[in-house]
């Protein structure tokens, strides 16, 4: 009893009071643990983010190429099966182990991979084969352009609770990369299968297994996108963040002011404000991540179907003074394709010689040059309409009658295929990834023609252990024969605050899309 | 000498009376100019939401694109977007179109978003805010500044006056996006004094919604606030050289009186009907304001609507469009009746 005044009372009181402490320490440390360990969260700063894309589309199947900003939510929301590391290593993410398994029909057609064991969905269900299969199943009928990335009637089967097996009709190598989270496409990305009960509820929540989920109650769409950490994430210290806030602002210096004013502590850059933001005192990461071409149709012109004629349009031009006069230090003169498995050595494979471009025009009959006609788009800024008119000054030269048109959006896409060259921005990519875009004869935009040599070694490549060997000759024989002109490289631009770490690392031209946002930490 | 008549208040009438009165008193209402002036705007929207509606409806038709190649991009199969464009109705005939819109519209239904399937009243509602923050702002801050500068140069004159034909010059040379960049730059980057971009709704923070609004609401309204100055200008000193004032002067009524019950509500017809006309273009201004300063209002929803032939969307944004016009030129037009006897005498 509590205030005995005996000696006995006095120790009874003591030891009372001592247990009622010990009790008391107890409880806060118990709650006061348990309370830091669910405001974790909290104690963390905010990441916000400038994109000048939007996210066209929460519909995974609705996503296209063009989708914009597509890489950043679906590593935020869903990771991916594997995570596609800066220095370009495919590592595990969802999926723990993966290999190629043989099917009697033929190499990389079959592959399987497990799945780690404690994964749910931000709506609590677990993730396994089954979710995986539905999923695979779904976006294979449903998705307009992705899903015909694992070829005709591809089939999904989970092997138990944690395995899934791909089985497929044509040959499609490093799928570990495909599964991935790098953003090439989101066959990896996964949405439990509540949201996929109901399929339009895909467009307007994410349901996925990543370490962020979207808040709708702060998203407006086409404005800004807020997420907050998903409560079942498998890894709680990947989590970085209290929120990433991506704000979609579509002009570039009010991007960079929005940083520059501290509401921002990343931001997409572009060329117009680079030197600006390197002036400032912010972080400026990039890579060369777009190429700039002029893709040749020879069935509107039949003069371009003579390599001759293909080759003098790229030996008369000057890519270094152009590249160098219109996008400064930040774009790479290049003859090539870039792509993983370009070969360095052909990057002045047409160097500057309009006396070698006016004897190649004369040998094929055309000593008086020809009337060229070229469609650019108005809508892509300098490396659009003024990077042809730049460079049509030099084939003039030469004797070749340059007209250029240059149109907004919807009229290009509706009469690319009626002018003799189209000019446009390819994004650095894979080369499976470019092949399907103008390479593959099923391609709107292969207008250049048709090569059994370039298809055959394309599809060498598929079935090889390696592809690499097979793709450098692909792309070795695509330059030889000029198809395209291609004029540079141009960077991408990332701007980030001294507070934020990992977004130099993270920028790389090895994996095709923007950085991800969940390689990015805070100091 | 004979008793003071009983006011009114006072008199008592018998039932018939009564009933005569009120009927009296309705008939004068139903006479009432500003109520005719109501009505005639109420029922000329209609014809007109159906005319403008309609219209947009053929300009988009005749846009180069369409949605369905917005949402599915130019790698899709054609079965893909043929199957797409059945779904949304594209393959239908314009005609047939449109009247199932309008058919939908009248039931409130203004359909969903093509590009991200939400509801186009929810998207509208979500933006509509936004923009009505930002051009009843530009409104008062143009009534306040604009009308305060024309009346104060129109009375001191001389340098003053000068002072603001100067203004009204730079007010109209300059564009209300690079004013917007400029201020940013100032107030925003420099003195990091208000927000450079976004927009806080003021049941967030009242205090933050105000801050975020600042310096759209400077950008948008220069121009209107040099507009208005330079009317109310001239038209006080129209005003103040008048026999009228001159008599009250006179008569010696207060020099306040004077400017603001006589001079300045006579002045104020001509700025009211400005008013009206330069409330067009504050909305239109929303459109590049809202791009600058990265706003998610009407302005900008209609631009990303039109590139990427949502035309739910679009039809929405020119409905909601359309009734703001029409509320505020009827607002305009009950100022004017109120303020013009004449009007209301006719």
């Amino acid at each position: 009893m509590l205030g005995g005044v005996t000696n006995s009372g006095r120790s009874t009181g003591r030891n009372g009071l001592l247990a009622i402490l010990a009790a008391v320490i107890v409880v806060t440390c118990v709650t006061g643990g348990a309370t830091a360990g669910t405001d974790r969260s909290h104690a963390l700063p905010a990441l916000r983010v400038g994109s000048v894309l939007d996210i066209a589309n929460l519909d995974l199947t609705r996503i296209t190429a063009a989708s914009g900003i597509t890489s950043q939510f679906c590593d935020l929301a869903y990771g991916g099966l594997f995570h596609h590391r800066a220095d370009g290593k495919i590592v595990p993410e969802i999926a723990t182990s993966s290999r190629y398994v043989r099917t009697g029909t033929g190499r990389n057609k079959g592959f399987e991979f497990t799945l780690r064991r404690n994964v749910r969905f931000s709506d609590g269900t677990p993730f396994t084969a089954q979710t995986v299969v539905s999923w695979m199943d779904h976006f294979s009928k449903n998705s307009v352009s992705y899903g015909r990335y694992l070829g005709p009637n591809p089939r999904f089967k989970a092997v138990g609770r944690y395995k899934v097996r791909l089985l497929l009709t044509t040959p499609v190598p490093s799928l570990d990369k495909v599964l991935s989270d790098n953003g090439s496409n989101v066959w990896g990305c996964v949405p439990s299968p509540r949201a996929l009960a109901d399929p339009g509820s895909l467009s307007t929540r994410t349901a996925g297994a990543g370490p962020y989920m979207l808040d709708p109650s702060q998203t407006v769409k086409g404005d800004h996108y807020t997420f907050v950490p998903n409560p079942y994430y498998y890894d709680k210290k990947a989590i970085k963040f209290s929120s990433v806030y991506i704000k979609v602002i579509s002009n570039a210096s009010t991007m960079l002011q929005a940083l520059q004013s501290g509401q921002l502590d990343v931001a997409q850059g572009d060329l117009t404000t680079a030197a600006a933001a390197e002036s400032s005192r912010l972080g400026v990461a990039r890579s060369l991540s777009q190429l700039t071409t002029l893709s040749l149709n020879p069935s509107v012109n039949p003069v371009l179907k003579d390599v001759r004629v293909r080759q003098a349009l790229n030996y008369a031009i000057d890519r270094k003074s152009v590249a160098r006069g219109l996008l400064g230090e930040y774009a790479k003169p290049t003859s090539v394709i870039l792509s993983a498995d370009a070969t360095p050595a052909l990057e002045n494979y047409y160097p500057y010689n309009p006396a070698r471009a006016r004897s190649l025009l004369a040998a094929a009959g055309y000593s008086n040059g020809f009337d060229f006609k070229i469609l650019t788009p108005n809508f892509i800024g300098i490396i659009g309409d003024p990077l042809v008119q730049a460079f049509a000054k030099y084939w003039e030269a030469v004797g070749i009658r340059v007209s250029i048109e240059s149109v907004p959006s919807p009229v290009f896409f509706r009469d690319f295929g009626k002018y003799a060259g189209l000019s446009f921005g390819l994004t650095v990519n894979t080369t499976p990834r470019q092949y399907g875009v103008f390479l593959d004869p099923r391609s709107v935009f292969t207008l250049w023609g048709y090569d059994g040599e370039i298809h055959q070694k394309y599809w060498a490549g598929i079935k090889a252990k390696d592809p690499t060997p097979h793709w450098k000759a692909m792309w070795t024989r695509f330059t030889q024969q000029a198809y395209f002109v291609v004029f540079a490289g141009v960077s991408n631009f990332w701007y980030y605050s001294k507070t934020i770490t990992g977004v130099p690392a993270s920028v790389n031209v090895g994996r095709p899309a923007t950085p991800l946002f969940t390689e990015w930490g805070h100091t | 000498m004979s008793a003071p008549p009983p006011d009114n208040a006072s008199i008592i009438l018998p039932p018939g009376r009564k009933r005569a009165a009120s009927l009296a008193r309705s008939r004068r209402v139903l006479r009432s100019p500003l109520l005719h002036v109501i009505l005639r705007r109420l029922l000329l929207a209609v014809p007109l939401l159906f005319l403008v509606t309609a219209m947009s409806f053929v300009l988009v038709a005749l846009t180069p694109g369409d949605a369905a190649r917005s949402v599915l991009g130019i790698e899709a199969p054609p079965d893909a977007y043929e199957r797409l464009r059945q779904e949304l109705g594209l393959d239908l005939p314009l005609y047939e179109q449109y009247s199932r819109w309008v058919t939908n519209a009248i039931h409130g239904d203004l359909g969903s978003s093509i590009v991200s399937s939400e509801s186009v009243t929810h998207i509208i509602n979500t933006r509509l805010p936004v923009t009505i923050s930002l051009i009843v702002g530009a409104l008062l801050v143009t009534m306040l500044l604009g009308v305060g500068m024309g009346v104060y140069s129109a009375v001191l004159g001389g340098a003053i006056g000068r002072a603001v034909d100067a203004f009204a010059l730079l007010g109209f040379a300059l564009p209300s996006f690079w004013i917007g960049a400029v201020l940013i730059a100032f107030f925003a980057v420099e003195l990091r004094w208000l927000p450079a971009t976004g927009y806080v709704p003021f049941a967030d923070s009242p205090s933050e919604w105000a801050q975020s609004l600042v310096l759209p609401i400077a950008a948008l309204a220069l121009y209107s606030v040099a507009v208005i100055a330079k009317q109310t200008r001239e038209a006080m000193l129209d005003a103040l050289s008048s026999e009228y004032i001159r008599m009250a002067w006179a008569s010696g009524i207060s020099p306040r009186a004077i400017l603001f019950r006589h001079a300045l509500r006579n002045a104020s017809m001509r700025v009211v009907t400005i008013l009206g006309l330069l409330f067009v273009g504050l909305l239109g201004g929303t459109v590049l304001v809202e791009h600058v300063f990265a706003l998610p209002g009407l302005g900008g929803l209609a631009v990303t609507s039109a590139t990427s032939h949502d035309l739910p969307v679009i039809q929405g944004v020119v409905v909601y469009f359309t009734v703001i016009v029409v509320f505020v030129n009827l607002v305009i037009d009950v100022l004017y009746v109120w303020l013009n006897p004449r009007v209301r005498a006719e």
